[in-house]
């Protein structure tokens, strides 16, 4: 485990490092002639050319990790205090996990699977298809949160609540958090249905919107999957 | 040139320029619109916390005088002023205020990519702001837990506003973490992706550079701020117990069970240190086009100064246990955190070294940005290097909770940090409103303000050298150890800091009459190079740059060439317009 950590560290700092000295190694106080400028200014984002909202996207995607990766190292904090430190027994008891969190994990995977192929129906320029799909994936991940919000009832009528102990307070804060960031998703979501409705809307304008909407909805994926091996597994 | 075809996409489509009154000052999607606004409300909650700062200085001089000031209402100003005064004053002016204004324009784009998202931003901030105030009004009042709202007692009865006061400052604080997360996306992917043709990273002006890090900073340390203040909510309003350990309030037993209070100081300082630098670093980038402009001279070391921006964002992030000495940890991790401490010196030196060797051989102004900004350079020496002595955990032990604590975090992050936001705001108004501050009452402003920081924090750090404790209401008999010529100091500290503090409303006095009545500016009243002095309006109009986008040549510290016919250069003045020196024609 930690070698795993120590090399990515260590991956992720050469690359850091690569770009980071080949752009930043400039000697922009250097005066070169005329016409030169232009040649000097490429290899900055010119090259990159991206849509300023995927940048966006990407950024606020390293948000929500720095968000959810606090959360997390809380959980185990939390989890290991009272082993150690004279404080004797831990106060930390497992919940027992609703099963209906194995058909929810299935739902939003397969709303995940439903999104990627509305993208890749934009691609093949299929406008029905692309509906389809985008319906699929939204009325999925609709079905999530209205599976985790049972969930959420099994666990509170199985005798956790909030204040039962620090187990159950964490899955309840972890997955409301997780279900928040994916009714933000939903929200986006519908504005692109509603723009998708409208005749006029060529769909290569939907192609962005929906490319992120599938990114983000991967991302979410991906957030849950690692939360839900961490709360089977504690 | 893809990045070109973003930056010229207004080209395509008219500017919009905004027609009614609403949609101009106030639902403004303009960037310097909002800057204004972030500016204006930022300086008015300001101004709350200088007068919570004055009440307690006036209980911590004349003990027992003012009835007014009961203990519980002391912690809560204390708690109020130094909440506002890191975050809703510093953060906000110098990202949402500085940050909106100078990003578009230092880099020639016509607006931040979102203009949208940047006026929900705002809304968003005012809206934090307001809920902060409302702490005052909630029965109970507001939060006296001490600006870092440590639990347990942030949510004991001990303590002021324990049940409502501290829920609205955990409110605040959340929405304004969204506020901050909106128009961070936005000065991040403006600074990435909307910069004018021929604006490389390495040519933009260090402002922007510093303002760019400390958000990537922020957006990265605010998110354990918010995830401490959900499950502190939780706490004080659900019943959870992840900070609350088994606890008895007035004799009675709490439902409370095996929180950990040390998660909360952990996850509190993983933002709160960064937060230092989200504050220092924009003023650290914006000290230096000050210095630079008004020296006459390029900024010396520039990539040694992006560098050294880039290595201190990082490293900001691994000090953060520096703060927590006294909450007891493994004497390896104090070994640990004190190294990186001491490590985060050597960039920093790098930073003021250059900052002083700009100056050698400059045609030295000492217009008022430019006192302002050697005011900075001494301020933040004088409580940097306090810093050395507090980052090794033996000196810490027993200075943490004295007064010399309070002189190095008010010098290093209270005082210097806001001499650049005074020295920016003389610089910048010019361009602002088309007027210059009045030059007398600045000077006046500076000389008080500087002189009078010394006055104030010097006989702090001699206090707390004595063991004078802070957080203290009154001290009474319990400091008969510290010899009684030195009690005389509170008085002394007291008196002068109500001289800066009035001092401050010939400022507030000079931004207003200025506005109406101030010399007429200019475009370039500072003949200085970087683009945002190069529009064709000022104020610059909706759309910052009229016609077409500025393209740029070079970097921004062309002053002083040797052959050029002016001692400045415009960025955006192309290499053959440039005639030389006795071949003017």
């Amino acid at each position: 485990m930690n070698i795993w950590v120590a090399y990515g560290a260590l991956a992720t700092g050469v690359i850091i490092w690569f770009f980071l000295v080949r752009r930043l190694s400039t000697r922009s106080w250097e005066r070169h002639g005329s016409g030169v400028h232009l040649r000097h200014a490429r290899g900055d984002v010119g090259e990159v050319g991206v849509p300023p909202a995927r940048i966006a996207l990407w950024v606020f995607l390293a948000v929500i990790t720095s968000l959810f990766g606090l959360f997390i190292s809380a959980y185990f904090i939390r989890m290991g205090h009272g082993h150690g430190a004279g404080h004797g027994i831990s106060d930390w008891h497992p919940v027992s996990k609703p099963t209906i969190l194995w058909f929810n994990t299935a739902m939003l995977v397969l709303s995940s699977a439903a999104m990627q192929a509305a993208r890749h129906a934009v691609r093949l320029n299929q406008r029905e298809r692309v509906s389809g799909y985008l319906f699929a994936g939204g009325g999925l991940a609709i079905f999530f949160i209205g599976g985790q919000l049972v969930a959420w009832q099994q666990l509170h009528d199985a005798g956790y609540g909030l204040t039962s102990g620090p187990a159950g307070a964490f899955f309840y804060v972890l997955t409301g958090v997780h279900g928040l960031h994916l009714l933000g998703g939903l929200a986006v979501w519908l504005k692109t249905v509603v723009r998708m409705g409208t005749r006029a809307v060529e769909l290569i304008e939907m192609q962005l919107s929906i490319e992120l909407c599938t990114v983000y909805w991967h991302y979410l994926l991906l957030v849950w999957l690692v939360m839900f091996v961490l709360l089977l597994s504690t | 040139m893809a990045y070109a075809a973003i930056a010229d996409r207004d080209h395509d489509h008219p500017l919009h320029e905004p027609q009614s009154f609403l949609t101009r000052y106030i639902w403004s999607q303009d960037h310097k619109v909002i800057a204004i606004q972030y500016t204006i409300t930022a300086i008015a909650i300001g101004f709350v916390a200088l007068a919570l700062s004055v009440l307690m200085r006036l209980q911590l001089g004349f003990p027992h005088s003012f009835s007014l000031i009961a203990p519980q209402n002391y912690y809560q100003f204390i708690t109020l002023h130094g909440m506002i005064m890191v975050i809703y004053l510093l953060t906000a002016l110098f990202l949402g205020g500085f940050g909106n204004y100078l990003i578009p324009l230092m880099c020639g784009a016509r607006d931040m990519v979102f203009p949208y998202l940047n006026m929900v931003s705002y809304w968003v901030y005012l809206l934090a702001v307001l809920v902060l105030v409302a702490g005052f009004f909630v029965p109970g009042g507001a939060t006296g837990a001490g600006w870092t709202l440590y639990p347990p007692q942030a949510i004991l009865s001990g303590s002021p506003g324990a049940r409502w006061g501290i829920v609205c400052m955990l409110a605040s604080l959340a929405i304004f973490i969204v506020a901050f997360t909106m128009g961070g996306l936005n000065y991040v992917t403006t600074v990435l992706q909307a910069r004018c043709r021929g604006m490389t990273m390495m040519r933009m002006p260090l402002s922007v550079w510093g303002i760019f890090m400390a958000t990537v900073l922020g957006l990265l340390a605010f998110p354990a701020l918010f995830v401490s203040a959900v499950m502190m909510t939780l706490d004080a309003l659900a019943g959870t117990s992840f900070f609350m350990p088994a606890v008895s309030s007035m004799g009675q037993p709490l439902a409370y069970n095996g929180g950990s209070p040390l998660l909360f100081q952990h996850l509190f300082w993983f933002f709160g240190h960064p937060e230092v630098y989200i504050v220092a670093l924009p003023a650290f980038g914006i000290v230096s086009d000050l210095l630079s402009t008004h020296a006459r001279r390029h900024i010396f070391g520039y990539r040694m100064m992006v560098w050294a921006i880039l290595a201190i964002g990082c490293l900001s992030f691994v000090v953060w246990a520096h703060h927590m000495y006294v909450s007891g940890m493994n004497p390896y991790f104090g070994f640990f955190f004190a190294t990186t401490t001491l490590i985060i010196a050597v960039p920093t030196a790098i930073k003021v070294y250059n900052w002083v060797l700009t100056f050698w051989r400059g045609d030295i102004h000492l217009t008022v940005p430019m006192l302002f900004a050697i005011g900075f350079i001494f301020t933040f020496i004088n409580g940097g290097l306090t810093g050395l002595f507090l980052g090794n955990v033996t000196v810490d032990v027993p200075l943490s909770a004295t007064y010399f604590v309070v002189a190095h975090f008010h010098l290093v992050m209270g005082v210097s940090p806001i001499l650049v936001v005074f020295g920016a705001l003389y610089h910048w108004y010019p361009k602002m409103t088309g007027r210059m501050l009045d030059e007398t009452l600045g000077r006046i402003h500076f000389w008080i303000t500087f002189v009078g920081t010394y006055m104030i924090y010097m006989p702090m750090y001699y206090l707390g050298i004595l063991g004078l404790p802070r957080r203290y209401y009154a001290w009474d008999e319990a400091i008969q150890f510290i010899p009684p010529s030195a009690h005389t100091m509170n008085k002394w500290i007291t008196i002068t800091a109500l001289f800066v503090a009035a001092v401050q409303l010939v400022f507030l006095f000079n931004l207003i009459w200025s506005f109406f009545k101030g010399k007429p500016a200019g475009g370039n009243p500072w003949r200085a190079t970087t683009l945002e002095w190069q529009t064709p309006d000022t104020p610059p109009k909706h759309g910052n740059w009229g016609e077409r986008l500025p393209v740029v040549y070079r970097w921004a510290y062309d002053y002083s060439v040797p052959g050029a016919k002016e001692d400045f250069i415009p960025q955006n003045v192309p290499p053959d317009k440039l005639a030389p020196v006795g071949h003017a024609h």
